[in-house]
């Protein structure tokens, strides 16, 4: 199957300055991405370069092998998007933004837009403005779906929703997902992606630590935790290190050579990879 | 409205028929004609029914409501300014700034505010252009009836309404119809794109709509020199207005991070 996303030295400039810089990163059908990062690493700017917000200055985003530079129309019919802020015409409802904007997508149904609606609960005949923020988020997911994408992009959709719809939330993605659609969705929830997600691609200060798959993850980083003698030794396999009331820790990562020393090994967080690794290019 | 949207349904698929799977709107050969397509007549149809949703979703908040009542009430004011011209009470710039009421109901009533979608809905910079001079259109002919009852009202003769009609209803209406979609946002001139037409687009509102009011000074019951050259004038400016946003809706290189 052709890859769904596929990112070559990626990069956006305001000015004479980088937002995002030298992105690389490719997307499977049926894949689940997660992007972390910190406030301000880039997250925000890579969605907006993947749907035509922002300009991409330096190498190309291709979409089942359509570049978004050169094609940006035919590349945002296999894009659904949910963000956290408001961009539908909030006057219309529900069922008529279906009708009004659905009618620029080719693949548009709006027999399936209802159905999903139906399926997650959303009122139709309600004002868009008036939906709360979990029916809005539905009714974006509904609209995403109606017209069928290869890829969801989900722009940190959970803000301020609370835990029991976030996990309702991510049943749902779940539960959409299928061979041909992908998601990639940026969250600051990592717990929630080590549960879901497949891949995971982390950015700081608008470049690319890492793009791996969660086994990749596990394979190449280790969390290690001994005393300050031990860590010493590991010094300079290591790519970070703290230093605890009892013990000390570090984080590991896979070069192919044995520790020689013992200490505890433990599969890192995602939130403690982020923790490490903000800032290492 | 079933059945209308129905009609556009149709009218869609049968558009979509004709491009495949779309994909004949950008980087194809024949891209040079896909542009003629955006401004085929069930596009056109397909935009009014648009706009009649639109207005409809706008009377559900205050200022589609605010709108409304602007429109209705140049409307009637016209109206009423056209039957005081039949007993022989005329005055051509209460007609002027009953239009500009109702154009600016109109205005209220159809803008689309938010610009962030225009930017994420998968049409290209000439599709959107093309979009914004159908409307341009639709308010074009609303204005224009408006306008062209406010002068059958005035009960003159033939040659009067024709007359008058050509030489001030016509482009009155098209200046009323530039100035409704003049506002659009994600068009602004961009620092970044380094193309220096900073206030241009305020300029040539200013000009067209300069050109309408002269135009309708001398409204008078006969042919005169002065009052083709001003109407001549005001189509000219038109028409070049109509041109100059096409061109900046669908070529200005911008990006909505850059406005």
């Amino acid at each position: 199957m052709q890859t769904v996303l596929q990112m070559e030295h990626a990069g956006a400039e305001r000015g004479n300055a980088f937002w995002l810089r030298d992105v690389n990163l490719t997307l499977e059908p049926g894949t689940f991405m997660g992007i972390i990062g910190r406030n301000g690493a880039g997250k925000t700017t890579l969605f907006h370069m993947l749907c035509g917000l922002c300009r991409i200055s330096q190498g190309d985003v291709w979409l089942e092998g359509i570049s978004m530079k050169q094609e940006p129309g035919r590349c945002k019919q296999k894009l659904g998007i949910i963000f956290d802020d408001d961009y539908f015409r909030l006057d219309l409802s529900v069922k008529y933004a279906g009708k009004v904007y659905g009618k620029y997508y080719d693949r548009y149904s709006q027999k399936d837009f209802l159905s999903y609606c139906r399926k997650f609960e959303v009122d139709i005949r309600q004002n868009v403005r008036k939906l709360s923020k979990g029916n809005y988020m539905k009714f974006q997911l509904a609209f995403a779906l109606a017209h069928r994408p290869r890829l969801i992009l989900m722009d940190e959709p959970e803000a301020g929703l609370d835990p029991v719809f976030r996990r309702e939330w991510m049943n749902m993605l779940y539960d959409i997902m299928d061979d041909e659609c992908s998601i990639l969705f940026a969250t600051h929830l990592t717990e929630e992606l080590e549960q879901y997600a497949d891949a995971v691609t982390m950015l700081s200060q608008g470049r690319q630590i890492f793009s791996l798959t969660m086994p990749k993850i596990e394979e190449q980083y280790r969390i290690v935790r001994g005393s300050k003698a031990q860590l010493d030794f590991l010094e300079k396999r290591l790519v970070g290190r703290k230093s605890m009331e009892h013990y000390e820790e570090g984080l590991f990562q896979e070069d192919g050579r044995e520790l020689w020393v013992e200490v505890s090994q433990s599969r890192p967080t995602l939130a403690q990879l982020m923790d490490y690794l903000d800032g290492k290019f | 409205m079933k059945k209308i949207w129905k009609e556009a349904e149709e009218n869609r698929m049968g558009s979509e028929g004709k491009t495949g799977d779309g994909r004949g709107r950008q980087g194809t050969k024949d891209g040079q004609y896909a542009e003629w397509k955006n401004f085929s007549p069930a596009k056109f149809l397909s935009t009014g029914q648009e706009m009649l949703v639109e207005i409809r979703a706008s009377l559900y908040t205050a200022r589609g409501k605010m709108g409304l009542i602007l429109s209705l009430a140049g409307f009637l004011w016209g109206l009423s300014e056209a039957k005081g011209a039949a007993r022989g009470e005329f005055e051509p710039f209460v007609l002027v700034a009953s239009l500009l009421w109702v154009a600016m109901g109109l205005a209220m009533l159809v803008t689309l505010e938010n610009n962030k979608l225009l930017y994420l809905l998968p049409v290209s910079r000439k599709e959107f252009a093309a979009l914004q001079i159908r409307r341009l259109a639709w308010t074009f002919l609303m204005v224009l009836g408006a306008m062209a009852l406010f002068l059958a009202c005035m009960n003159k003769d033939a040659e009067f309404f024709w007359r008058n009609f050509f030489l001030k209803a016509i482009p009155f209406s098209g200046a009323m119809s530039i100035y409704t979609i003049a506002a659009i946002k994600p068009v602004k001139e961009s620092q970044q794109t380094g193309k220096k037409i900073y206030q241009l687009s305020n300029a040539v509102i200013l000009l067209v709509l300069i050109c309408c009011f002269l135009n309708f000074i001398v409204f008078g019951d006969s042919w005169d020199v002065l009052d083709l050259v001003l109407s001549v004038t005001d189509y000219i400016v038109n028409l070049f207005t109509v041109g100059y946003l096409y061109w900046k809706f669908g070529c200005a290189d911008v990006y909505y991070d850059e406005i």
